[in-house]
């Protein structure tokens, strides 16, 4: 079953063929073909958001990558939430259009549930080297989520989130201060860069709500800490003070993404544990998990760095998944800026998913 | 189209200290018990100035429980809130041109009664309808300071009403 997955949530117009199996056939992401070429596909420009000019192309782009014609293709998933309603549209409608023309079947998908299956995907001859079984904990962690959530199976209604940030993302975090320190963007790849070289202890970086059981979790404090520290201080006077700052900075975020994994993984009594999102690509953070896994005993499972940004090929094995088991969607199928996932707390506060049936 | 923003001088209303978390709580209540369906609140100041902070007591101050998250929308653009008047929390610290403002369908979520509370968004007072309440956030230490502009007739309005009073500091002023 080979399935045409379209994302247009945010600032990527993306389109993808998968497999049910996950085999990515072609996987084509708009900031990263000719016309962002002179950029090297890094800096996903927000005027990519301009999806009504760039979802055609990427589309017969994809199609013609994985060597099908439209009416090979046995159905067709798009992003239907969540993310911004005009962006979204442009993405459903031409789902909808593209289905009605060559009458596949449709269906909506959460872009959440995307980033949650990432790390089932893999290139077409290569088989995927770790593959992560349910059920697992999963750290999401990018410039616009942060969260935690508990994966039972590849279904929405088997995932809930378990916590996540109350201010602002990470990789937010990341460029932000990136800002402050007037090095460059994307923030992340700089200040890991620079905290290599750093001594991760030189100044105290305060960690918000990193005590406790809670699994909830707070960066905005830390940006404002290094505004403040920057305003009283000065910025950096040298390489070393710079770098330093940034590995103090790094290390704060880390252990705290590092903590709440892991506390979630024990509470939840799970042993493997899935990385996404953006962030996921930072090697600071990859070396502390895989420290802290080993240690404890814990599976991690960290896809491709292109598979944890967004793309079409996850909406496109997340929807394959959905197509298989019967579920079509209508014509009337509506946008939504929430996600459809439940939030449940260690407390018991929140939503329960229902029972399986 | 609107072009009452441009044609009336900016007319300053007060500027009030926030030395605590709780003051700014304060001037986010304030905020919402005054605002009307249409209105427009733009937040200025740096990185770490309060802004998302002051939204998000705006939203609680509007009913959005503490069971949803009032996040930073900078990656993720705009976030709406189920609130009457509807709330919108829009971050146009990414966007370069005014023509992304337009594709964000702010305005369009304004005339339709929404309330807007938008980051970084001075240079776009015109592609978000104009007539704002700016509010600008200045951090100094740890303490800050909130000065609120009119740019328009309808924010001028807010200067008629009384502004909260009591913007005490509490020695143990704790963290929510």
């Amino acid at each position: 079953m080979r399935i045409l997955g379209i994302e247009s949530s945010c600032d990527e117009t993306a389109a993808a063929v998968v497999s049910h199996d996950g085999c990515i056939h072609s996987d084509v992401v708009r900031s990263q073909v000719s016309l962002h070429a002179p950029y090297g596909g890094v800096v996903p420009e927000l005027a990519s958001r301009d999806h009504i000019r760039g979802i055609l192309p990427v589309v017969s782009e994809a199609l013609s990558r994985a060597h099908l014609k439209l009416s090979e293709i046995d159905g067709i998933a798009v992003t239907c939430r969540p993310g911004l309603m005009g962006a979204l549209l442009v993405g459903v409608q031409t789902a909808k259009g593209l289905a009605w023309g060559a009458n596949k079947p449709f269906v909506g998908v959460d872009h959440l549930v995307g980033h949650l299956l990432a790390s089932f995907l893999f290139e077409k001859d290569h088989a995927p080297d770790t593959q992560a079984t349910f059920p697992y904990v999963a750290l999401l962690a990018s410039g616009g989520h942060t969260s935690l959530y508990r994966v039972d199976g590849p279904f929405p209604e088997q995932m809930r989130e378990l916590g996540g940030t109350r201010d602002d993302a990470v990789g937010e975090a990341f460029d932000k201060v990136a800002k402050l320190l007037g090095l460059g963007y994307p923030g992340g790849p700089i200040i890991d860069q620079l905290a290599a070289q750093g001594n991760p202890e030189a100044v105290d970086v305060p960690r918000p709500m990193y005590g406790g059981k809670s699994l909830e979790m707070s960066f905005s404090g830390i940006k404002t800490f290094v505004a403040s520290h920057v305003a009283t201080a000065g910025r950096p006077a040298n390489e070393r003070q710079l770098a330093d700052l940034c590995a103090s900075f790094q290390a704060a975020v880390i252990k705290t993404l590092v903590k709440k994994t892991l506390l979630a993984a024990r509470a939840e009594t799970i042993d493997t544990v899935v990385l996404g999102g953006g962030v996921a690509a930072n090697r600071g953070l990859r070396r502390s998990f895989q420290q802290a896994c080993e240690k404890y005993g814990l599976k991690l499972v960290v896809p491709a760095p292109k598979r944890c940004t967004d793309n079409g090929a996850m909406i496109g094995y997340a929807g394959a998944l959905e197509l298989a088991r019967g579920t079509r969607h209508d014509f009337d199928l509506g946008v939504s800026t929430h996600t459809q996932l439940l939030r449940s707390t260690r407390r018991g506060g929140g939503k329960r998913p229902n029972r399986p049936r | 189209m609107d072009e009452r923003h441009g044609t009336l001088p900016m007319q300053e209303i007060a500027t009030v200290e926030l030395p605590t978390r709780r003051a700014t709580t304060r001037l986010g209540r304030w905020l919402a018990q005054g605002v009307i369906a249409g209105d427009l609140v733009v937040l200025t100041g740096g990185l770490g100035a309060g802004k998302t902070f002051l939204t998000r007591s705006v939203a609680r101050a509007m009913g959005v429980g503490p069971e949803i998250r009032v996040t930073s929308p900078t990656f993720t653009l705009v976030h709406e809130y189920e609130t009457v008047p509807r709330l919108v929390h829009a971050d146009l610290y990414r966007v370069s041109d005014g023509s992304e403002v337009d594709q964000l369908l702010l305005r369009e979520m304004r005339a339709h009664g929404a309330v807007l509370f938008v980051e970084w968004g001075e240079p776009y007072l015109r592609e978000l309808g104009g007539d704002a309440l700016l509010v600008k956030l200045e951090m100094s230490g740890p303490s800050r300071a909130a000065t609120l502009v009119a740019t328009g007739p309808r924010a001028r309005q807010w200067s008629s009403r009384a502004l909260p009073n009591k913007l005490m500091v509490r020695a143990d002023d704790k963290q929510d």
